[in-house]
């Protein structure tokens, strides 16, 4: 309550509000009147032909109106993501719930389809953003491994990584098989092995931590102390070990979850999903480092030809794009640190207008009429979260040899969620696109990660300033 | 979009997606390669710093890889990169528009404004006769004859207002008399470049089909869509300028502001059926004019220029058809005819009272002679918005008189300043 509190107090403090609301409403205002003044398309009767005679082809209005609606989200997210911020919240919070009013699921849900801003069709054609996120996302974190901590705290760290990862994948994966089934309602078709494997997805993906949002915070409040780095790389460490168990799952799973899975199953096809995965991203790695070199007046075209570049590969080759990521940026940031400077500086600066899109749509495809239904299952996975890692964390983190204010407040540091847990959960839903069940576990996922990116951040800064690393003032 | 007989769906789409990667990792490559400390070396050699410069080694590229050769960029692909093509487009008019601070307008000299108006007036006649000749004889007979008619008159005119800017690979010299033709000739083409940038909203504005698919002139649709394409500018601009205003200390949120305005307004003008071109071009005169970070914003635009404007040329390159029909070869030699001779001539007799502080016999004098790089990309849109032989052909004329434009500019810039090396 006192962080709600807060939020509201420096809401209504902030004097650059009013104009970020006021700019946010016009926005909205203003593309709502060009969708409704634009002239409707013709559904031609009849081929067009152009001035010689022949055929002509006009290019698809939703392809065309997804330029604007990209714009749109863009400034609209960061608009919005600038409004969270002033509260206290994460920025990613505000690009979700732009996304969430200016997709087409909310409308729907309240019986106003006429309000909807940016539709289906248009969030469709700009699926290319997910995938050039999910590779910045998984460089980002990648990067953010030092090998020389892992050495120096390295069995104890991994350790607490595997018995905390590992627990709270259990519990909240057992939370998941027993509730899931059930919020499908009676029209469920679910064997017993396909809940299985959907519980363990659910658990894989609730153990998934954010190093972003530790990155983000160490940043804000200049903390640099043990606290901040046992942090970072137990978030990293415990992401690199759900991505690859989630691409297993997958790969093991995939013909019982759904008959027309694409993946090469058995057990050579996890093996090349993973080792391939794997191996992709360390042979990108040289290759991103000269792009980035080579690039020093353009580092952010780069990165996103070599982003784009690698999660394309990835997907023609059945890899996982967020493994292959992680896999190049690590080798980046420890074998060839000095020379990657530039291109994780690129990253840095083409993170916000890439986020702030990809946050919108995943806002924007978040299923409101589902979320009735599975917001109850959403707080009692948070809450189980919550207190399954706070006490592993507890009984753990004496392996990490850490001092005893930093041991008291790191389970702090591993409850924010967002842009991994995110692309996890997207890769669930775009492998099993047209299954029953596809939806239902893509929103409640997204509604769990939404809380746990809203709470998170607040509780963790307040760990690092209990913990001597950070101050209010900051 | 293009001739695209293949339609998106029915091409796999990852398969697309990794196309249009390679076309973007191509226009990167290209446009590192003529940034780099070798290109520029090699800028010493006219004919390459012409290839260079106009941009025609990315045409070149675009026809070798487009669907009419190894079809890398294939139609489908280029119809997936339609989005990107419209943020492209968006920019090249917020770039031209941002030129349009009325306080550089009113510094331009009288004789330049003079000397662009002759240039218009004698593009508009020009492009009306190579319309009305192309109406008659290349055109099937159909109800939108009238409406192909204006929309060729459209393009022509901005193909053949105005000039290229760039004078550096013209190698003008260092005397004061050349830099400060090199500054009016930029100066012109700068007004011009205006002109034409709104002129292209005429390009695509004004046909639209009905549901027989029939294309006609509907004069009121496209004076909704510009009114409309205004008020959009404004308000951006406005709100461009109050968001930019509280990001001052924030590069990336800057970043952030540009893309955003440069995509929605794009992205409307193409919803609305009106040139991105256009509607940018007046989204950045609006931004220009209003008090605020305008320096941060150019220079965000300005570095992603080499990959834009090649971008520019390599789609000019898969898009464009050569002509079929010799009266389009015989009109892109009149067009090139009297560039080669009205331009200098029009410049000449403009700036005729200024001579004593001009260049005016020094390589710049042939300057004029190129096509504005402008009027690829008014040619490009039309080609984005509906793929057909027609615009490709269209597409085709004003690549074709573009070259010759430059290579026969390029060549007598280079024998003007042989013969003044020997004369000295």
């Amino acid at each position: 309550m006192s962080a709600l509190r807060e939020a509201l107090r420096r809401l209504v403090r902030s004097r650059a509000l009013p104009t970020q609301f006021l700019a946010l409403g016009s926005l909205m205002v203003i593309y709502f009147l060009v969708r409704l003044l634009t002239p409707e398309h013709p559904n031609l009767d009849a081929a067009p032909v152009d001035a010689l005679g022949g055929s002509a082809l006009p290019t698809p209005s939703d392809l065309m109106d997804s330029t604007a609606a990209l714009g749109f989200l863009l400034l609209g997210a960061f608009i919005s993501g600038n409004i969270s911020r002033a509260a206290g919240l994460p920025r990613l919070t505000g690009h979700l719930i732009f996304g969430c009013i200016a997709g087409p699921q909310l409308p729907a849900a309240l019986g106003l389809p006429q309000w909807t801003l940016i539709t289906t069709g248009q969030l469709n054609h700009l699926g290319i953003v997910n995938a050039l996120a999910v590779s910045l996302i998984g460089l980002n974190a990648g990067g953010a491994i030092r090998l020389s901590f892992i050495r120096r705290h390295g069995r104890g760290l991994l350790l607490f990584v595997s018995i905390t990862t590992s627990a709270v994948a259990l519990f909240c994966g057992a939370a998941g098989w027993w509730v899931f089934p059930s919020m499908l309602g009676s029209e469920s078709t679910l064997s017993g092995s396909q809940t299985l494997a959907i519980a363990a997805l659910i658990g894989i993906i609730c153990a998934t931590t954010s190093p972003a949002a530790c990155i983000a915070l160490m940043r804000e409040t200049g903390a640099r102390g043990v606290m901040a780095h046992a942090a970072l790389t137990a978030t990293v460490c415990g992401d690199l070990i759900c991505s690859i168990a989630l691409s297993a799952v997958i790969a093991f799973t995939a013909g019982t979850l759904d008959p027309n899975f694409a993946l090469r199953s058995g057990d050579m096809g996890v093996v090349w999903h993973l080792v391939g995965s794997f191996a992709v991203g360390a042979i990108a790695a040289p290759i991103l480092q000269i792009l980035g070199s080579k690039a020093s007046a353009r580092p952010q075209t780069a990165v996103l030809v070599g982003a784009l570049g690698l999660a394309l590969v990835c997907t023609s080759l059945s890899l996982s794009p967020l493994v292959a990521a992680l896999s190049a940026g690590l080798v980046q940031a420890n074998v060839l640190p000095g020379s990657s400077r530039r291109f994780f500086e690129g990253i840095d600066s083409l993170s916000a207008p890439v986020f702030c899109v990809f946050f919108a749509i995943a806002g924007a495809g978040i299923d409101v009429n589902m979320l009735k239904v599975l917001w109850p299952a959403a707080l009692g996975l948070v809450a189980l979260r919550a207190v399954t890692s706070t006490f592993f964390t507890a009984a753990t983190v004496r392996f990490v040899g850490l001092p005893p204010p930093a041991r008291r407040w790191l389970w702090t540091a591993l409850l924010p969620q967002a842009g991994v847990s995110l692309a996890l959960a997207n890769e669930v839903h775009s492998s099993f696109p047209d299954s029953s069940w596809s939806l239902a576990l893509w929103s409640l996922l997204v509604t769990v990660i939404a809380i746990n990116e809203t709470l998170g951040p607040p509780l963790m800064r307040y760990g690092l300033i209990r913990a001597g690393e950070a101050s209010w003032s900051k | 979009m293009i001739v695209a007989e293949q339609s998106l769906s029915d091409a796999p789409q990852l398969d697309v997606a990794l196309r249009v990667f390679i076309a973007i990792a191509a226009i990167y490559a290209l446009a590192s390669l003529t940034q780099s400390g070798l290109a520029q070396r090699m800028r010493r050699v006219p004919a390459i710093a012409m290839l260079i410069s106009g941009g025609w080694l990315a045409v070149l590229t675009g026809m070798i890889a487009g669907p009419r050769a190894l079809n890398l960029l294939s139609e489908s692909t280029l119809l997936a990169a339609s989005p990107l093509v419209v943020v492209a487009l968006s920019w090249v008019g917020l770039i031209v528009g941002l030129q349009a601070r009325v306080v550089i307008i009113k510094a331009v000299p009288a004789e330049v404004w003079k000397w662009v108006a002759v240039d218009a007036a004698l593009a508009v006649a020009l492009a009306s006769l190579a319309a009305w000749i192309l109406g008659g004889i290349w055109l099937i007979e159909s109800p939108s004859q009238g409406s192909w008619v204006v929309m060729i008159w459209a393009t022509l005119t901005c193909a053949s207002i105005g000039w290229s800017p760039e004078t550096r690979s013209l190698r003008p010299g260092l005397g004061a008399k050349a830099h400060r033709l090199g500054v009016l000739i930029q100066a012109g083409a700068g007004l011009c470049g205006l002109f034409s940038a709104e002129l292209s909203a005429v390009c695509v504005g004004l046909v639209h089909r009905s549901a027989e698919g029939i294309a006609s002139a509907s004069i009121p649709d496209m004076t909704i869509a510009i009114l409309l394409a205004a008020a959009l500018a404004c308000v951006l601009a406005l709100g461009t300028r109050v968001v930019l205003g509280q990001s001052i200390s924030d590069g990336s949120s800057i970043s952030v502001i540009v893309l955003a305005t440069v995509a929605i307004t794009g992205g409307v003008a193409a919803s609305v059926g009106l040139s991105p071109i256009a509607a940018a071009a007046l989204a950045g005169a609006a931004i220009a004019n209003v008090r605020g970070p305008l320096r941060i914003t150019e220079r965000i635009l300005n570095r992603a220029e080499p990959v834009v404007a090649t971008m520019m040329f390599m789609l000019a390159g898969a898009l464009m058809r050569l002509p079929d029909h010799p009266i389009l070869w015989a009109v892109a030699a009149l067009l090139v005819a009297s560039r080669v001779v009205l331009k200098p001539t029009v410049m000449r007799s403009s700036l005729w009272h200024e001579r004593a502080s001009l260049a005016l016999d020094g390589p710049l004098a042939r300057a004029t002679i190129r096509q504005a790089p402008l009027a690829i990309a008014v040619a490009v849109t039309a080609a984005v918005f509906e793929g057909s032989r027609f615009s490709g052909e269209l597409l085709g004329l004003v690549v074709i008189t573009g070259l010759a434009s430059s290579l026969i500019g390029a060549v007598q810039s280079a024998q003007q300043s042989s013969a003044i090396e020997v004369h000295e």
